[in-house]
């Protein structure tokens, strides 16, 4: 049979497609650059069928498979390591939590490595010289690492964050005074919270313990940021209940607000008025921030203005060192509320008196005695009949040791 | 064109597309994947056992199976078998507990808030009641650790231990301490260091069996344990010289914190060295008074003064003063001030001359009981002042503010007394 030289050449290179279709499918599959950095040739043998008499058994099959190692991903530097965990396909999560472990046993360890070699014996000058030149390169390779966590996290991941859901009740504690929020907006709180302390303990680092005027001022710098981003976060509302609460537990700790007529709307709006002249989220925040002596008579003010004069007289007592012992003396007998009341205004007239005897110069010394003698004589009269015998047998050894000597008042 | 021509052209065409598309598009991974997955796995999971040798060995066939990998191979709702799949692929340990924690602890999440929102909006509610709030507080921690006793028991289920770094930490501080003990025994020769290091170490693994000892009262573990000491001792001192037992012995006792107490102190290592033996020297002698002696103080008194004496003319007048001044508690801030603002070295020795002058001052004051109240505090008011003014012109009012935060509570005295 005679061909035509075109069937001819479509026939030779039908043969030729097919001899490369049949090589590209035999040729071993292309790897990634990361896939072929993740091969492990690693034979596995598969599992052999109990060999019967076959005399011509089958070949034995060796499986060559890249199976995946950890050394693959394994790297010194967080953020090789943060990349090649997500080159796997592992989620953000896993990749911080793994990433924030490693930092803060690398930071732990540079602590407890910062200690310089020293001959045992050297003391002083010397020791403290080498101390400082320790805490200095410790502070760079600190530096470094912090640096490495944000290249390979991004900058708002901060070592304390996890520190959060490890303590569960400090974790409660954290929600319970920042008042009720989204779990999303309390995650990127417990994060400012974490990035706040982090800056905080770092302007103290350098401090040896001694702040001076620009140390204060970096760190309320750092507090108004704080804020600010707060801010920028939260609700309005959600800012000023965030606000209010560490700035209450201050306050609770101060007065007994159970023994004022005030309502649970006027202890908020005094909270919030206080937070006004002090930053709660200023220093620790759970201790709801402190007041100079200056925003202390400010806040004062302010407060006296929204409570008016006869409720604030009753947020005066209720913070007074002498009535809270009134009071809880008075609940412990189970008394009523007035007998603490009426305690506590024996014992301030009698101190107006005693004052009042001791600058009278026209009194000789004895006539001074006599007087004090009978208005303590009075004192004791009315308290004994305001809270019994029993309570104001209490009393003495509570508080009351004025009872029998109103010079101490 | 024939028939048979136009089938071999298409078949030319066709037979091109397909080489294209084999060469353009390449393998497909996820096929792959799937395959090899499945058989990796199974691989994994079947026991390997070595067939039996056959009559005629024919060669054996290689099929390479390759695997994309991807984390959700080792993920699994099933944390014993999230572990275990995180340790085959080699994950170190420590690693592979970090992970697992953070895992554990966000699951815990939502229960915690679960816990708090049910009184969030109670508040400033409870502010009025501090009684319910106290009591909530309770329950609610009652709550929180009934939590962490769940998760701990998870742990423990994962772990084999309720704190998954435990045996981290104890390994991280038994480094430290053995790194202590070296540190001690660096003026040894390296066997007799080694041997030392064991000793601790021996004599610390001892003390833990004895403490795990059933039915040992807590007096008769303290008599173990001071038994073991003795042991350990008595194998020490075979081993040593009495100078190097006495340097041991030197530096494992308090006197040895005199490196870390001289504050501003240039003094070289042997001088310091020679005072601490002074110094515990001092204290074993005390130690050998009887407590209940009638004498007690003075005899005391006595050996504190006889190791003064011994000091001073150890190190020179000069250098004791020196030296009692970086000893005392009131001159290190007094210094940390100083050095913080870079002031010239006189200045901290100066600043502790005021304020030693000061208290000398208002000490007398005090003590003068022939004057009044109103003079009284008019003397200590103007001793406060020119303290005040003295501090100020030594530091700078920069260091004075400062060291009035770090330290300045002493100064009240001059305002605060009635």
């Amino acid at each position: 049979m005679k061909l035509s030289p075109t069937i001819t050449i479509s026939l030779c290179l039908n043969l030729a497609l097919a001899g490369a279709a049949v090589h590209l499918l035999k040729q071993p599959v292309s790897r990634t650059p990361r896939e072929s950095a993740s091969t492990i040739s690693e034979p596995i043998t598969a599992p052999a069928v109990p060999c019967l008499t076959a005399s011509n058994p089958p070949a034995p099959t060796t499986f060559v498979t890249n199976r995946f190692g950890w050394n693959v991903v394994e790297a010194e530097d967080l953020e090789q390591l943060a990349t090649n965990l997500r080159a796997i396909g592992c989620p953000e999560k896993t990749v911080r939590d793994v990433v924030v472990a490693r930092t803060r046993r690398g930071l732990d360890r540079l602590s407890r490595s910062a200690e310089p070699k020293l001959p045992f014996w050297t003391a002083g000058l010397r020791r403290a010289q080498a101390q400082r030149t320790a805490e200095g390169t410790a502070a760079v390779a600190r530096a470094k690492i912090l640096a490495s966590v944000q290249r390979a996290l991004g900058r708002d991941v901060f070592i304390e964050d996890g520190r959060l859901t490890e303590d569960f009740v400090e974790q409660a504690i954290v929600r319970f005074l920042s008042g009720p929020l989204a779990e999303e907006k309390f995650s990127q709180l417990a994060g400012l919270l974490a990035r706040h302390k982090t800056q905080m303990d770092a302007v103290r680092a350098h401090t040896q313990g001694v702040l001076v005027e620009e140390d204060e001022t970096a760190l309320k710098t750092l507090g108004r940021q704080f804020r600010q981003e707060l801010a920028a976060m939260l609700l309005p509302t959600e800012l000023e209940e965030l606000s209010a609460r560490p700035a209450m537990m201050k306050l609770a700790d101060d007065v007994r607000f159970d023994a004022t007529d005030l309502s649970p709307a006027d202890i908020r709006e005094v909270a919030i008025i206080r937070a006004q002249f002090g930053d709660p989220m200023m220093g620790e925040w759970f201790e709801g921030g402190r007041l100079s002596d200056q925003q202390e008579a400010q806040a004062a003010m302010a407060i006296r203005e929204f409570l008016g004069e006869s409720r604030y007289a009753q947020f005066e007592r209720a913070a007074n060192g002498a009535f809270k012992t009134l009071f809880d003396l008075g609940r412990d007998n189970n008394l009523p509320p007035v007998a603490a009341l009426q305690a506590f205004e024996v014992c301030q007239l009698t101190a107006r008196e005693v004052a009042r005897l001791r600058e009278d110069n026209s009194l000789s010394a004895a006539e001074r005695q006599q007087q004090l003698a009978s208005v303590q004589t009075q004192a004791q009269t009315s308290v004994l009949k305001v809270l019994g015998a029993e309570a104001c047998a209490q009393y003495l050894n509570r508080g009351g040791a004025w009872l029998t000597n109103a010079n101490g008042l | 064109m024939n028939l048979r021509t136009k089938l071999s052209l298409s078949l030319n065409a066709l037979l091109l597309g397909f080489v294209i598309w084999l060469t353009c598009a390449g393998p497909r991974p996820e096929l792959r994947t799937d395959a090899s997955h499945h058989l990796t796995r199974g691989l994994r999971a079947k026991p390997q056992t070595t067939p039996p040798p056959a009559a005629s060995e024919p060669l054996p066939e290689v099929v390479a199976v390759s695997e994309a990998f991807n984390w959700a191979q080792l993920e699994s709702a099933n944390y014993h078998e999230y572990v275990a799949n995180l340790r085959a692929i080699g994950c170190p340990e420590p690693t592979v507990r970090d992970i697992i924690i953070a895992d554990v602890n966000d699951l815990f999440t939502p229960r915690v808030k679960a816990l708090v929102d049910e009184v969030n909006g109670r508040f400033w509610e409870l502010i009025l009641q501090p009684d319910d709030f106290e009591k909530m507080i309770e329950f609610k921690h009652d709550q929180l650790r009934a939590l962490e006793e769940e998760r701990d028991e998870l742990f423990t289920a994962l772990f084999g231990e309720s704190n998954p770094r435990s045996a981290e930490n104890i390994l991280r501080s038994a480094a430290d301490r053995r790194a202590q003990w070296e540190r001690i025994g660096d003026f040894l020769s390296e066997e007799k260091c080694a041997r030392f290091v064991a000793a601790h170490e021996e004599l610390e693994r001892a003390w833990v069996d004895c403490s795990r000892t059933p039915g040992l009262t807590g007096s008769q573990q303290q008599a173990k344990c001071k038994e073991l000491e003795a042991a350990r001792d008595q194998s020490l001192r075979a081993g040593l010289t009495a100078e190097e037992y006495a340097e041991l012995q030197l530096r494992q006792s308090p006197a040895s914190s005199l490196c870390e107490r001289l504050v501003g102190l240039d003094l070289s290592e042997e001088t310091v060295r020679a005072v601490a033996r002074l110094q515990f020297a001092n204290t074993e002698a005390q130690a050998a008074l009887p407590p209940k002696a009638a004498d007690f103080k003075s005899r005391t008194a006595q050996l504190q003064q006889q190791s003064d004496e011994q000091t001073r003319e150890l190190i020179g007048p000069d250098s004791f003063a020196a030296f009692r001044r970086a000893t005392d508690v009131r001159y290190e801030p007094i210094y940390r001030v100083t050095q913080r603002l870079e002031l010239p070295a006189a200045t901290a020795g100066q600043v502790y001359d005021i304020r030693r002058q000061a208290e000398d001052a208002v000490h007398q004051v005090k003590a003068d009981q022939s004057l009044a109240a109103e003079a009284r505090r008019a003397q200590l008011q103007a001793i406060g002042a020119e303290t005040r003014q003295s501090l100020s012109a030594a530091f700078g009012a920069k260091g004075l503010a400062a060291y009035e935060n770090l330290d300045g509570g002493w100064m009240q005295q001059f305002t605060s007394f009635k």
